[in-house]
C-alpha cells in the first residue's frame, strides 16, 4: 500500500489500439488507481469523522466495515461487487436511516444517509466522475458539519477537512497516477489561498434573507412554544421576548369600544 | 433517450469543430498556442460541483448560517480558480509536428509530435486525443519538452493525412476541460501493402530477370543489418535478439550483382491493385536479397540501382501510381 502511496512518474497512457477505444475511460486496472482510491478514503474518513459520534452506532460500523472491504478489495484485487448487489444494498441503507430517524431530510438524518451513500459510492469507483461524485459528498458531509458545529476549533479541523477533500478531488483527476502527497496538498492550499478573496467578497455582498424561507426540519433540537404538562423550578432560567407579530385581527364590523 | 443525446452531442461536438476549423485555418508544424483559441466549458464533474455548490447555498439561507456560507462561497471561488488554471495549462504551449515514417497500407503511422513548454510554471497531463484514441503527456517542467506518438492504422496506399488533434486538459480538479484543436495540413507516404508471399505464383513469375533472383543470394552470409519492414522471418538473427535485444537480418549477398527488372507486365491480366501489391512485394524480396534492380511501369522507367534510397523512391512511384485523380493532384 505505501509502494502505491508513493508512487512517483506519470505512467502514459498507450495509445489504445484495441477494437472497443470507448472502454479506455472506464477500464482502469485497479493498480492504476488503488492511490487514487486510497485518497478518496482519506477524505471520506475526514468528512465523516466529525459526524460519526452524533449518529446511531450502526452507521459509523457500516460505513467503516464497507471502507475496510473496498480498501482490502484493491490490495488484493477483488472483484467489484455487481449491480445486482449494489441496488440492494443502497436500499437497505436507505430503509434502515429511515427507521432510524423516522425520516431522511433534515441535518442529522441527512448526514447519516450521506455517511452511508458515499460509502456505497466507493464500491463503484470506476471513471474519474464516480471518483468526483465521492468528493462532492465528502463536501456535502463537511457543509453539515459546519451548520452543526460553530466553534472555532471545529471550523478549524473542517477547514483541514477541506483541503483534504481538495487534494484528493485533485489526485482523482490525474489520468492513471497520482503525485506524492505533500505536493497534492501544496497544490490543494494554493487553490483554497486563492479562493479566499473570492470568498471574503462574496460573503460580505451576498444579501442575507432574514429567517428559514423553506422550512427544512432541523432534526431533533426543535422546540416547540406552549408549556408542557409537567415542569420542575430551574427548567427555563431565561426567556427572550419576542416582538414579532403574533397574530392580526380584522373585524367585519366596526371596532368594538 | 441517452442514444439521442450522444448522437446530439456528438453532432454539435462536429458543428463545433467545423466552425474552428473555419476561424483558425490550418496550422503550421510549429504551432503555438494563443489564448484565443482555447475553448474551456465544465466538464459533467463541473456540472455537479456546481448543483452542488448552488444546493449548499440553498442551505446555507435556509439556516442563516455564515460558516454554512463561507464554505460554500470558499468552493465557488476554488471552482472560479480552477477556469484560470485550467486555461493556463495549455495557454502558450508549443506543439511541433515532427513528422512520420512511411508504412505499408493497412500498418499503424506513427506520427510524432512534441509538446514544448517555454513557461515558467509546470504544465500538468496535458491529452492528445485523434479518432477515438488519446494519449496523456507527461508533467511538463519549464523549459522541456516531451515526444509523443499519435498512431493511425492506414487504409489505402498513397497519402495519409495527418489526423486533427485536439489538446486538452481538465488541470487542476477536472472541473473544466480546456482543449485547443491541430489542424495540420501535412501528409505522410504510405507504400502499398504488399502481396502475400504465395500470391506470386498465381500470377507467374518474371520472365525478364537476367538470372532468377530466387535464388535469393542465400549462398554466402554478408553480415548483420537493421530489421526492415518486409523481411522475411526466416533471415531475422533471433540469437542476436536474443543476446542484444536489438532486432537484426543476416545478410547474404551472392558474388555476382545480378541486374533484375521488375516490369508491370510480369503481372499480366490482374487488376492495378493486384499488380502494385505484387510489385511491391518484389521489390522488397530483391532489395533484400541484395541485388541491383529496376522498375519499369508504363510510361515509367527507374534505372536499376539497390538501397535505401532506390528503394523508397520506388516504392512511393507504386504508392502513387495511378491514384485517384483527385488525390494525385494533391500529391
Amino acid at each position: 500500500m505505501r509502494r502505491l502511496l508513493t508512487r512517483f512518474g506519470s505512467a502514459r497512457e498507450k495509445p489504445a489500439q484495441s477494437k472497443h477505444p470507448k472502454r479506455e475511460r472506464r477500464s482502469e486496472t485497479p493498480d492504476q488507481s488503488t492511490g487514487q482510491l486510497l485518497w478518496l478514503v482519506f477524505a471520506v474518513v475526514v468528512a465523516g469523522a466529525p459526524h460519526l459520534l452524533h449518529l446511531h452506532p450502526w452507521v459509523p460500523v457500516i460505513v467503516l466495515g464497507i471502507v475496510g472491504w473496498r480498501l482490502i478489495a484493491a490490495v488484493k484485487r477483488w472483484q467489484l461487487p455487481s449491480l445486482w448487489l449494489r441496488i440492494p444494498l443502497t436500499l437497505f441503507g436507505f430503509v434502515a436511516v429511515m427507521f432510524s430517524y423516522r425520516q431522511v431530510t433534515g441535518l442529522v438524518a441527512g448526514s447519516a444517509l450521506l455517511l452511508v451513500m458515499v460509502a456505497m459510492k466507493l464500491l463503484e469507483t470506476r471513471g474519474h466522475r464516480d471518483r468526483a461524485v465521492v468528493i462532492f459528498i465528502c463536501y456535502f458531509l463537511l457543509f453539515a458539519a459546519f451548520l452543526r458545529e460553530q466553534a472555532i476549533w471545529s471550523s478549524g479541523y473542517l477547514m483541514a477537512g477541506v483541503l483534504v477533500s481538495t487534494a484528493a478531488l485533485y489526485q482523482t483527476a490525474r489520468i492513471g497516477s497520482v503525485v506524492p502527497a505533500p505536493r497534492a496538498m501544496a497544490m490543494a492550499f494554493r487553490l483554497v489561498a486563492q479562493a479566499v478573496p473570492f470568498m471574503i467578497i462574496l460573503f460580505f455582498l451576498f444579501p442575507r434573507i432574514p429567517g428559514p424561507f423553506w422550512s427544512l426540519p432541523t432534526g431533533g433540537s426543535t422546540a416547540m412554544t406552549g408549556l408542557t404538562n409537567e415542569m420542575t423550578p430551574g427548567d427555563i432560567t431565561e426567556l427572550a421576548q419576542s416582538d414579532a407579530v403574533a397574530f392580526r385581527v380584522r373585524f367585519n364590523g366596526s371596532i368594538p369600544e | 433517450m441517452s442514444a439521442f443525446a450522444a448522437s446530439l452531442s456528438s453532432a454539435i461536438g462536429a458543428r463545433a469543430r467545423e466552425w474552428a476549423r473555419k476561424r483558425q485555418g490550418t496550422d503550421p508544424a510549429s504551432t503555438h498556442l494563443d489564448s484565443r483559441r482555447i475553448y474551456i466549458f465544465p466538464t459533467r464533474a463541473g456540472f455537479i460541483f456546481g448543483l452542488i455548490v448552488f444546493t449548499m447555498l440553498l442551505g446555507s439561507m435556509n439556516y442563516n448560517n455564515n460558516m454554512g456560507f463561507a464554505l460554500t462561497f470558499l468552493l465557488a471561488g476554488i471552482g472560479v480558480i480552477s477556469i484560470h488554471h485550467c486555461h493556463r495549462n495549455l495557454a502558450d504551449l508549443y506543439v511541433h509536428y515532427l513528422g512520420a515514417q512511411p508504412v505499408f497500407a493497412g500498418d499503424f503511422m506513427v506520427f510524432r509530435f512534441a509538446l514544448e513548454n517555454r513557461g515558467m510554471g509546470t504544465r500538468w497531463q496535458i491529452k492528445l486525443k485523434w479518432d477515438d484514441q488519446s494519449i496523456v503527456c507527461n508533467d511538463l517542467l519549464p523549459e522541456t519538452r516531451d515526444t509523443l506518438k499519435v498512431s493511425v492504422r492506414t487504409q489505402g496506399r498513397g497519402y495519409q493525412d495527418v489526423p486533427r488533434i485536439q489538446i486538452s486538459t481538465r488541470f487542476p480538479l477536472g472541473l473544466l476541460n480546456a482543449w485547443a484543436w491541430l489542424n495540420l495540413d501535412e501528409k505522410e507516404l504510405v507504400y502499398p501493402c504488399p502481396a502475400h508471399r504465395d500470391s506470386q505464383n498465381r500470377f507467374g513469375n518474371s520472365g525478364q530477370t537476367t538470372s532468377g533472383y530466387d535464388r535469393g543470394g542465400d549462398e554466402d552470409f554478408s553480415g548483420l543489418r537493421a530489421y526492415r519492414l518486409g523481411d522475411p522471418p526466416k533471415h531475422v538473427a533471433w540469437k542476436a535478439l536474443a543476446r542484444t535485444g536489438e532486432m537484426l537480418v543476416t545478410e547474404y549477398r551472392s558474388g555476382d550483382q545480378d541486374i533484375v527488372w521488375i516490369d508491370w507486365t510480369d503481372f499480366h491480366g490482374a487488376s492495378v491493385e493486384a499488380r502494385i501489391a505484387g510489385l511491391t512485394r518484389k521489390v522488397l524480396e530483391i532489395e533484400n536479397a541484395g541485388h541491383r534492380y529496376g522498375l519499369r511501369l508504363p510510361g515509367l522507367e527507374y534505372a536499376p540501382a539497390a538501397g535505401p534510397a532506390h528503394r523508397h523512391e520506388c516504392l512511393k512511384t507504386l504508392a502513387l501510381f495511378r491514384l485517384a485523380d483527385t488525390e494525385r493532384q494533391s500529391a
